[in-house]
């Protein structure tokens, strides 16, 4: 594991030259957590500059794509609407290229339940408050034969009768089970880490004995949605750059990419030495996606 | 491991012999999960008869002690408060003990919430909806200094933002963290099971990193509750009768308590035969707890 910064100009050619595509994280890469991140824009530009092709894969599904071009333009990224991955997308493609036409079970935000909507999907009811008596869990314990997916993403409102009706129809074989989001710890702000949607998706794991197909990072489904959107025959020649160890480095190893891991997101430099996981091990860190730029021009004067 | 309904009649005479009291788990032992379970009155009658004390130790805080001995009564078994111990009152005698004055947030049943009231204590809101938005999150985030404890037990109305409150407020190291039952699976009719309390236990304490004081079964503190109210001195000379081998065969190895397994509950021969955790080994095996009506008869003439 090294670090960009450390490396001598002969090196950092060799590092530039060994990949042809860039997929990046979003959230604590180009887009800020703690503080500003400089230069990202200047970074992206001097990328493509060399020749690199940029797409941006991110696990954040719950304000939808509209959000995230929101974010993209805030920040002045120039972006094509075909070069951004994210659960919901992965998902529908799926879901189309099986002719899928049942309804879905979806513990999800508002906007992602609008979505599969769109994308003409029915979805089905959630419930919202059990009775509590013997009487009341009577009414939990009827299946609904139309489900045929059950899908477990964010959802801020989760709650016990939706967990329990998911688990209820993930008793049946046929019925889908998929997940987007993993994460299990979220930043949300400097001091404040949320409860990620990893926690509720293992509750029902556990419980049911069922795995998953992976949706989000570091899931095997989105993997193959990647490399297929971003038309990649050749993973090793395909860099990898995120915040998070088991979300986009996991992801990196499971896809067989390069991994670079920046140090303005999820992890710190203490948490980086202290993994004992080997998949989560990056090739390469550096402070920030942003001293890319200067990096680029001072070893190797572009 | 022995099968009572095997022994000879010196064996079972040794056996009854060795214990004073019995300790017995409710919820598919006494009262029945799939099918009636028949001579319950009987076999307590007997062993009452035999010069044996009868009393009760449930993980149990839904039903309450009203509904207990409505039950009872029912059965002509008469009952005492003073007989029965569930979580609600192992907790509310450990507060007292240290002079706890400030709010309680309990994730539990509203009977539970009601028996905390009626002892005197003060209750902290719980919230209901999130909005969906990292200012809903950050609404959240906010901690209400009068929480002294939290106490996470089975709520079927459990929801994300209950659970993410408590979680932010266990980050405080001078809240206290209790749970009631623990179990992950409670048998629900013959062919559900709900996820139980466990799970969502579980999650906190892989969040937050505490480990909370147990007063379920298996818990110390409530091992030494039961102990205290029970008045045991000598815990091998108490049999514990239950249905689970996590919750009432661990809960009796924590004790160091003698203990037989019936399997009208949540464990079945199969179980038995699969486990692999020496604590959860009992003693001694019986099909029902109705059965030792009739073992008494035959086996002592008595």
């Amino acid at each position: 594991m090294k670090d960009l910064a450390s490396l001598t100009s002969a090196e950092f050619k060799q590092f530039l030259d060994s990949f042809d595509n860039i997929l990046c994280d979003c959230d604590g890469v180009i887009f800020p957590l703690h503080k500003p991140i400089p230069d990202a824009k200047d970074s992206i530009l001097k990328l493509r500059q060399c020749g690199k092709r940029l797409g941006f894969v991110t696990n954040n599904n719950v304000g939808g794509f509209k959000q995230i071009l929101e974010k993209f333009d805030q920040h002045e990224y120039k972006v094509n609407l075909d070069d951004i991955v994210y659960p919901t997308a992965a998902m529908i493609d799926y879901l189309k290229s099986i002719d899928f036409d049942k309804e879905i079970y979806l513990i999800g935000f508002p906007i992602m339940k609008e979505e599969f909507k769109k994308a003409g999907f029915k979805l089905a009811d959630l419930p919202d408050k059990i009775e509590e008596s013997r009487d009341g869990l009577k009414e939990i314990l009827k299946s609904n034969p139309n489900i045929g997916a059950v899908i477990v993403d964010v959802d801020l409102n989760l709650n016990f009768p939706k967990m329990f009706e998911a688990a209820l129809h993930l008793r049946q074989p046929d019925v889908i089970f998929m997940t987007g989001a993993t994460d299990k710890n979220v930043p949300i702000t400097s001091d404040l880490v949320f409860m990620g949607p990893g926690y509720f998706q293992q509750v029902l794991i556990d419980f049911t004995g069922r795995t998953p197909l992976g949706f989000g990072k570091p899931g095997l489904s989105l993997s193959k949605y990647v490399n297929n959107r971003f038309n990649i025959t050749n993973p090793s020649r395909t860099l990898f750059v995120g915040d998070s160890l088991e979300q986009d480095i996991g992801f990196g190893t499971c896809c067989g990419y390069q991994k670079l891991l920046v140090l303005t997101g999820a992890t710190t430099m203490d948490q980086l030495s202290k993994t004992t996981n080997k998949e989560w091990v990056p090739d390469f860190y550096i402070s920030s996606f942003g001293d890319i730029n200067r990096l680029i021009k001072d070893k190797l004067d572009i | 491991m022995k099968d009572l309904a095997s022994l000879s009649s010196a064996e079972f005479k040794q056996f009854l012999d060795s214990f004073d009291n019995i300790l017995c788990d409710c919820d598919g032992v006494i009262f029945p999960l799939h099918k009636p379970i028949i001579n319950v009155k009987e076999s307590i009658l007997k062993l009452r008869q035999c010069g044996k004390r009868v009393r009760f130790v449930t993980n149990n805080c839904f039903d309450g002690f009203m509904l207990l001995s409505q039950i009872f009564d029912k059965t002509d078994c008469k009952i005492n408060l003073d007989d029965v111990v569930y979580p609600t009152l192992a907790m509310i005698d450990y507060f007292k003990s240290i002079n706890f004055d400030k709010e309680i947030y309990v994730l539990g049943f509203p009977i539970m919430k009601k028996e905390f009231e009626k002892a005197g204590f003060k209750l902290a809101d719980l919230p209901d909806k999130m909005e969906d938005s990292r200012a809903g999150i950050r609404t959240f985030a906010k901690i209400n200094p009068n929480i002294g404890a939290v106490i996470v037990d089975a709520d079927l109305n459990l929801n994300f933002p209950k659970i993410f409150k408590a979680a932010t407020h266990l980050k405080r190291p001078d809240v206290i963290f209790m749970t009631g039952a623990t179990d992950r699976r409670i048998p629900v009719g013959a062919n559900f099971e709900f996820m139980g309390p466990g799970y969502f236990q579980q999650a906190l304490i892989d969040f937050t990193g505490r480990v909370p004081l147990g007063f379920g079964k298996p818990g110390l503190p409530f091992s030494n509750y039961v102990n205290k109210k029970f008045n045991i001195t000598n815990p091998s000379k108490t049999l514990f009768v239950g249905d689970s081998l996590e919750q009432d065969i661990g809960f009796s190895a924590q004790s160091g308590y003698q203990t037989l397994l019936v399997l009208t509950g949540a464990t079945t021969m199969d179980h038995v035969s699969e486990n692999n955790n020496k604590e959860w080994v009992p003693n001694f095996y019986v099909n029902s707890f109705g059965d030792l009506h009739q073992l008494i008869i035959d086996k002592l003439g008595i």
